[in-house]
């Protein structure tokens, strides 16, 4: 659960542990003071052994066996020994305690405590390296209270990070278990995602591996199911560091690049930190990156956006000398007292704006989770970037991102106006209710999922990429406007096409539909149209109507009323969109079927 | 019509939870402000695991004494509640504007100010009469029904709601029927629609983003949070990431708790009972160090002074009741909340011609609430206590009956008395096919039902109690979302995880097009028939050959063992030898429902043949054409597989094909069937 970071040098340089450190203490929200660790690419003349021992009697008997060439010895609260062991290659390991990494080219440190412990006990600040992981932990899983239960999880050469909680656990195990021959577990998914990924690049690279990870084509049990995002370095003579999010983004995923290093993060704000220039977007789900030895591979695609933000005015409150909860107090004062309030260098302080009812908030940097909820009226500039749940439950005002937005954005929004220059994540709009929601950019998988009212308007002007699939799944009021054509395999739930054309060719063999019909049917573009050719009511059980799409320009009435939003969109970041002479794909709820 | 009077209640064929002697208990707290009895007499065989509780050195004459003179004892009940105290430990829980019928939800707000109990208002707006009482906690749901500022600073906490009791990892449903022009309004969507809420907050995917709410909440609002969870596995991880994340207090409603509307399959196998989770919770907050201050708010088919003593020796700090509330209001159980004519104008769709008079609905609410605490104070001066603080997590005053050593350790609680803890009973059957060929998962009102322990089982498989996902990860919506039902078998896809039994071309053919596998010589359906693959039949508990091919278990060959342990074991025996991804395990037995094709997978199958069903369908339409037979046919698998969906969805499972043999998604509320099946204890 958590935040994760990782960054690797593409150069292969030395990245300073500040950098890393700079990150990580950026998502200190998404820890808890129950566990948080580093892990590192650093090539040692002997194979490092390190294991946790809760005894002096099953220390002693390690030592014996592993005969160490040198070795260190911390003793942790709760009386548990962390024992570092050089050891010659086939060395025996040690019978009792945990063996927490086991590798000539990485390192690992970890805690049941906050990051800065962890940094203070192991001397982190001194240490340089090609590529890092780093965790701060929210236990879900386990209790937290001791190192073993912290990431980073090694397996070997692999050592990853993650953030999620798979419920796919019990299968992943049994194949660990009985393929593998992998025989003690302390309990916890992610050091099965170690493992499995370790087994696996045994027998496949590791692009490979990571998309048998996402998709368990090959290997049955392989896949993992339910939230995860992870970030990995594979040790050896050419490090490799990736990171992959689930299919359905149920963890956040941010990517990052400036001329020197690659990042990924649980948090904009956290890359931003590490590199103030780094280009930020957000992953779409199922999307992986896999960096090294100088190439960038992967199904990612790169979604960033600039703009020059306006000068910082000087009675603007820096952000920086303030904590979430404070810094949310110290706005919603000045907003009552004297009507605005501006900060800067926000670093991902959740909460901004929420609850606000008039007046006006600007802010410069990376605005955090939870922002502008439950917003009712005033206004929010927001120059750079937001990250989730920006909106969320929003009843009025105006909201203006000159950057990407996270996930989630005007969820269950019932009024107001929320414009976004650049991109957004997955499920923007969902349960979307009234007012509208502008993006200049594209939107990722489930654009306006559940949406019951209002308008959303999706540019493609300052990042034409497609939007993302499920368009509208469930959708039961408003309209989506999408500049340009979306194929209608992005709209709904698609069922595949072997199904639909094996269900027909059952009806027809019962006399239901006649050959004549059946062609008819299968000749349809979409599943909208075969339901429309047969009359069979089952048909709806099985396959849902799709929303209803059109491609075309704007109606008169539409572009009279879309056109006030076009004008302000505009005005804010100072472009000139029209929506005249566009193709659109219009999409509204499915027609009710009886 | 005004309705202030009690009528008869409804009479159930195979036994249910809320028994008449219970509704009788209630009625009779209302009616006279003091209950029957405070402690019942012994344990009780069946049950939950609370009616198998008794508390071990209580002299019967003491709490004779203590109800006699209930109102003049010095006997301190409340509960500390963010800076507000409350005088009973007692929430009326989260029963909606919409859900009932206005008036109702008039009375119970009325009714907590008076006695100093708390209510939560459930989603869907705040009524405009509700709003005048003060101890009222406003529930922020996924849907966000009517949300704003003013609203969520209107009660004395918020609450943060992400599953029920009666239907764990799946969202809020008000029934399109019931969404009236008053309702549409205050939830601000159109009239006559379904009211549905995502099955998860889409901003709350993990335990960090729950903190994160709850701290959202809590700022905004300048008032105590709480988290209403569902009772599941993992509850006592859950518990704790809501304990550390600034949260008052967790709401956690049990398996067989009431609820307006919710499939049957979802109340009958998800989720886990209060009396399991409550203790499990306790005992691990205390060892984390993260249980002071912190309150635990149980509830689930609780409704008796004794429930209450016996929750809170348990763990929890007050209880939740929400059904009973009803029960004091008139309700008689008859389980049709969800169509909206109910015949005590609880429930019943705004603009139906009844309605509840508030006065009489809140005089008998008050009395039962006040009869509650002349009980709980009668027990507690039986106990010697003068303050319910002094009752909270004393398991050891409490010690168990008819219940197996396994379960007694996970409760924490003494066995005096060991039992086999499931009742199992394969005379009693409540199938519902009838319901099924009519295409959907059917909906049902209220709860009541934990097979297994207030009605009889049918077989073992009935006793594992299904995952569903709360907080840690979020439950998947399989209408909405892509769950996966696929299977394989020799490279050939199927749809869906069913084999058609040879009872009826006409199912062979509905089986086709969905996409099944179909059993029978007469198969012509190519590499969709199960001949085709040679499998070998064997009967549960025989030696199966273990190099590779299709083995289907049949129930009806006999065999020594039952059929759910022949599967679990062959399964894990196929594991051990390395050859479990070249075998295809089918079960084939009498099953009916996608519960138990979902609990067969987890235990192992690959495919399930549930005979059960087709043959009660086939009873039912054996006279009609070949077309209408069809339909039916294709109906019930349907509904099978969008029962089976439900369920994997609501544990945020999203593909069968991996999940098969996931014995982690099974809890048993037995432990020698946990044993014999090779799965964990609710709770463990």
């Amino acid at each position: 659960m958590c935040g994760i970071l990782g960054v690797i040098s593409l150069r292969g340089d030395g990245i300073p542990f500040s950098t890393v450190f700079r990150g990580l203490d950026i998502m200190r929200e998404r820890g808890s003071g129950h566990g948080a660790g580093y892990a590192m690419v650093d090539p040692s003349p002997y194979v490092r052994v390190k294991a946790y021992f809760e005894s002096e009697g099953d220390l002693e008997e390690a030592r014996q066996a592993l005969k160490p060439v040198k070795e260190e010895v911390y003793r942790l609260p709760g009386g548990i020994i962390d024992y570092v062991a050089y050891v010659e290659d086939g060395a025996p390991m040690p019978r009792r305690g945990v063996v927490y990494s086991l590798s000539r080219w990485l390192n690992v440190f970890k805690g049941a405590t906050w990051h800065t412990e962890v940094a203070k006990l192991y001397g982190m600040w001194e240490r340089r390296s090609s590529a890092w992981v780093a965790h701060i932990r929210y236990p879900t899983n386990s209790p937290g209270k001791k190192p073993y239960f912290s990431h980073p999880f090694s397996s070997g050469d692999v050592v990853i990070v993650h953030n999620g909680d798979l419920s796919s656990y019990g299968s992943n195990v049994n194949l660990l278990m009985y393929r593998y021959m992998q025989s003690s577990f302390t309990g916890n998914d992610s050091e099965a995602i170690a493992f499995l990924l370790n087994a696996l690049s045994r027998d496949y690279d590791v692009e490979e591996a990571v998309v048998e990870l996402i998709e368990g084509s090959r290997v049955r049990w392989a896949r993992l199911d339910g939230p995860y995002a992870v970030a990995f370095i594979v040790g050896g003579e050419k490090p490799v560091l990736g990171a992959f999010v689930d299919k359905q983004h149920f963890r956040p995923l941010y990517m990052g690049m400036d001329g020197d290093n690659l990042y990924v993060a649980s948090e904009a704000a956290a890359i931003r930190a590490m590199s103030p220039q780094a280009e930020v977007w957000v992953m779409r789900g199922g999307e992986y990156v896999i960096a090294g030895n100088g190439q960038v591979r992967g199904n990612f695609r790169k979604r960033p956006v600039s703009f020059v933000h306006p000068p910082i005015p000087g009675n603007a409150i820096d952000a920086a000398a303030y904590d979430t909860e404070s810094l949310y107090h110290v706005v919603s004062r000045m907003v009552e007292e004297v009507g605005e309030a501006n900060i800067y260098n926000v670093y991902g302080h959740r909460y901004i704006a929420s609850g606000l009812k008039r007046g006006i908030v600007r802010a410069w940097g990376v605005v955090g989770n939870a922002s502008a909820n439950v917003m009712s009226g005033g206004q929010f500039y927001i120059y750079g970037d937001a990250q989730d749940d920006l909106g969320d439950a929003m009843n009025g005002g105006i909201i203006a991102v000159y950057g990407n937005v996270g996930d989630t954005v005007g969820q269950a929004k019932r009024g107001g106006e929320l414009y976004v220059y650049g991109s957004a994540g997955t499920r923007a709009a969902i349960q979307h209710r009234d007012g509208v929601l502008v993006i200049g950019g594209s939107a990722g998988d489930y654009l306006g999922e559940y949406m019951g009212g209002g308008t959303v308007l999706v540019l493609r002007h300052t990042n034409d990429e497609e939007v993302g699939d499920h368009v509208a799944a469930g959708m039961v009021g408003g309209t989506i406007y999408i500049r340009g054509r979306v194929p209608m395999g992005k709209v709904g739930l698609i069922p595949r096409w072997d199904s639909v054309r094996r269900y027909l060719m059952s009806l027809m063999l019962d006399g239901i539909i006649d050959e004549a019909t059946y062609s008819r049917a299968l000749n349809s573009n979409d599943i909208g149209e075969v339901l429309r050719h047969v009359k069979w009511d089952n048909m709806y059980r099985l396959f849902n109507m799709p929303p209803h799409v059109e491609y075309r320009q704007l109606s008169q009435e539409e572009l009279e009323r879309l056109g006030p939003y076009i004008a302000r969109f505009n005005d804010l970041f100072n472009t000139r969109v029209s929506i005249e002479d566009e193709e659109f794909t219009v999409v509204k709820p499915p027609p009710q079927h009886h | 019509m005004l309705v202030a009077s009690y009528i008869r209640p409804a009479i159930h064929r195979i036994p249910e939870f809320w028994s008449s002697e219970r509704i009788e208990y209630v009625r009779h707290c209302a009616m006279h402000g003091v209950p029957p009895y405070a402690l019942e007499d012994g344990p009780s065989r069946y049950g939950r695991i609370l009616d198998r509780l008794v508390f071990r050195d209580v002299r019967k004459g003491d709490v004779e004494e203590g109800l006699r003179k209930a109102d003049v004892l010095d006997i301190d009940l409340s509960v500390k509640f963010g800076e507000y105290y409350i005088n009973v430990p007692i929430y009326i829980g989260d029963m909606s504007f919409g859900a009932l019928s206005g008036n109702p939800n008039i009375a119970i707000a009325r009714a907590v100010d008076i006695v100093g109990a708390v209510a939560g208002i459930g989603e869907g707006g705040l009524h405009p009469e509700v709003a005048k009482q003060r101890n009222i906690v406003i529930q922020w749901a996924s849907a966000r029904f009517g949300i704003d500022v003013d609203m969520l600073r209107s009660g004395i906490g918020v609450s943060i709601k992400i599953g029920q009791g009666a239907k764990p990892g799946i969202g809020g449903h008000l029934p399109g029927r019931k969404v009236v022009p008053l309702i549409a309004q205050l939830r601000k969507i159109p009239p006559g629609s379904e009211a549905i809420s995502p099955a998860p907050h889409h901003d709350i995917y993990s335990i960090e983003d729950l903190a994160q709410r709850v701290k959202a909440l809590r700022l905004i609002t300048g008032r105590p949070v709480l988290v209403k969870v569902a009772a599941v596995n993992k509850i006592s991880f859950i518990a704790l990431g809501v304990a550390r994340s600034t949260a008052a207090g967790i709401v956690i409603d049990g398996a067989g708790a009431g609820t307006g509307a919710t499939p049957i399959a979802a109340r009958d196998n998800l989720g886990i009972p209060i009396d399991y989770a409550t203790p499990v919770v306790d005992q691990w907050l205390r060892s984390d160090g993260a249980r002071d201050g912190f309150l635990i708010i149980s509830g689930g088919m609780l409704y008796s002074a004794s429930d209450i003593a016996k929750m809170l020796a348990l763990g929890a700090n007050m209880v939740n009741l929400g059904t009973a509330a009803l029960l004091a209001m008139g309700c008689i159980m008859c389980h049709t909340c969800h169509v909206g004519n109910c015949p005590t104008a609880l429930t019943n769709m705004i603009g139906f011609n009844k309605i509840l008079d508030i006065e009489w609905g809140t005089h008998h609410l008050v009395n039962y609430i006040q009869a509650l605490t002349r009980g709980l104070k009668a027990i507690l001066y039986a106990l010697g206590m003068t303050s319910i603080r002094e009752l909270v997590g004393r398991r050891d005053l409490l010690e168990a009956h008819h219940i197996d050593g396994k379960v007694g350790e996970v409760l924490g609680v003494d066995v005096a008395e060991e039992g086999e803890t499931a009742w199992i009973d394969s005379g009693v059957h409540a199938p519902y096919t009838s319901e099924l060929i009519k295409g959907e998962p059917p909906i049902i009102g209220m709860g009541g039902v934990l097979p297994g322990l207030t009605r009889p089982a049918r077989r073992m498989l009935d006793v594992l109690r299904i995952e569903a996902a709360q907080v840690t990860h979020p439950s998947v919506d399989p209408y909405r979302e892509d769950v996966a039902v696929y299977a394989r078998i020799n490279g050939t896809y199927l749809d869906v995880p069913i084999v058609v039994p040879p009872i009826d071309r006409a199912a062979a053919t509905a089986g086709f097009g969905l996409g099944a596998l179909i059993d029978g010589d007469d198969c012509t359906f190519g590499e969709y028939c199960l001949n085709r693959y040679s499998p070998i039949r064997v009967s549960p508990g025989s030696t199966a050959l273990t190099y590779g091919g299709v083995i289907v278990i049949d129930e009806r060959m006999g065999g020594s063992m039952a059929l759910e342990e022949a599967v679990s074991r062959l399964d894990m025996e196929l594991r051990r030898v390395g050859t479990r991804d070249r075998v295809v395990i089918i079960a084939a037995g009498s099953f009916y429902t996608g519960a138990d094709i979902y609990r067969l997978a987890a235990l192992g199958a690959d495919l399930v043949e549930p005979y059960g069903a087709f043959e009660d369908t086939y009873m039912k339409v054996k006279g009609l054409d070949h077309v209408q037979r069809r339909d039916k046919y294709e109906k019930l698998m349907l509904a099978l597989v969008k029962e089976l969906k439900l369920l994997m969805g609501a544990g945020g499972i999203t593909d069968f094909y991996h999940m098969v043999g996931n014995r982690d998604l099974l809890r048993s509320l037995s432990g020698n069937v946990a044993s014999m099946l090779g799965v964990k204890v609710a709770g463990e």
